[in-house]
């Protein structure tokens, strides 16, 4: 995950994250909010934000318990 | 596109176990399905938040992007099926998007409304642009940015060196070998390099 407006870990930065892992044939979701705050973004309550990283953290807890097919999560924040 | 019996035909050119790449896969719900039923992994490709987030939801693998900033992130073919489910009425960059497909699958697979089909073109002699099922919309509110015929995408294709492997129309979830350009709502092309 990133925000559009970070210089301290731009969004171009993250996709080479996301693409190493893409290489690496690992599960990967990357949002990339589009937010005016810089670095400072993931401070502020951005319901996009906290909503994807709750819902992935949800999954991360259900294939805990259920061994669904989100085994093995590999997340890039 | 929502139709399951549509999605279920264009799931069927997706060979089992295949890794694919779904551009502009909506909430995921093609993902979920060659995932659930044909043992496929892959990634969606998504530029909205709500899509995006409808696709965590459902554990399937998204990554946003802008589809109009092109693929650079993916090696060639390191897919085994690229799709592209009308998404392409949506793209302004439809002729690079469709090489990149090419590029990164071994097989691309799209589909899209053809503007072809016999009831757009009566609308069309009538004088008025066409509001039907397969195209819901009215000329000034609408997300496509384009329209085509299952006819202007077989030279769209073939003028950039691709070969079609195989192509029909879908009227509902009948498949259209015959015309399909006047009798079918939806195009359907199976390509490779």
């Amino acid at each position: 995950m990133s925000f559009t407006t970070d210089w301290r870990f731009a969004p171009q930065r993250s996709r080479e994250l996301v693409k190493a892992l893409l290489d690496n044939r690992r599960d990967v979701s990357y949002a990339e909010i589009d937010a005016p705050h810089g670095h400072d973004a993931f401070l502020l309550s951005d319901p996009r934000y906290m909503s994807v990283i709750r819902s992935y953290f949800d999954r991360m807890t259900l294939s805990d318990d259920a061994s669904s097919p989100v085994a093995n999560p590999s997340v890039s924040v | 596109m929502s139709d399951r019996a549509t999605m279920e035909a264009i799931a069927r050119q997706v060979p089992h176990g295949s890794r694919v790449l779904d551009l502009g896969c909506g909430d995921g719900e093609m993902l979920a399905h060659l995932q659930a039923t044909r043992a496929c992994s892959g990634y969606g490709i998504e530029i909205a938040d709500a899509n995006v987030l409808a696709c965590v939801k459902r554990g399937v693998n998204v990554i946003q992007l802008n589809l109009d900033e092109g693929l650079a992130m993916f090696d060639d073919a390191s897919f085994d099926v690229v799709l592209q489910i009308d998404t392409l009425q949506h793209l302004r960059n439809t002729e690079v998007m469709l090489q990149e497909t090419a590029r990164v699958g071994r097989i691309g697979i799209v589909a899209f409304p053809n503007f072809g089909h016999w009831q757009n073109r009566l609308s069309i002699l009538r004088g008025r642009m066409p509001v039907t099922r397969r195209l819901p919309y009215q000329w000034y509110d609408t997300p496509n940015i384009r329209v085509g015929t299952y006819a202007d995408f077989e030279v769209l294709a073939l003028r950039n060196g691709l070969k079609i492997q195989d192509s029909f129309g879908l009227q509902n979830d009948v498949t259209v070998r015959r015309a399909p350009n006047l009798l079918a709502t939806t195009a359907v092309f199976r390509l490779s390099r």
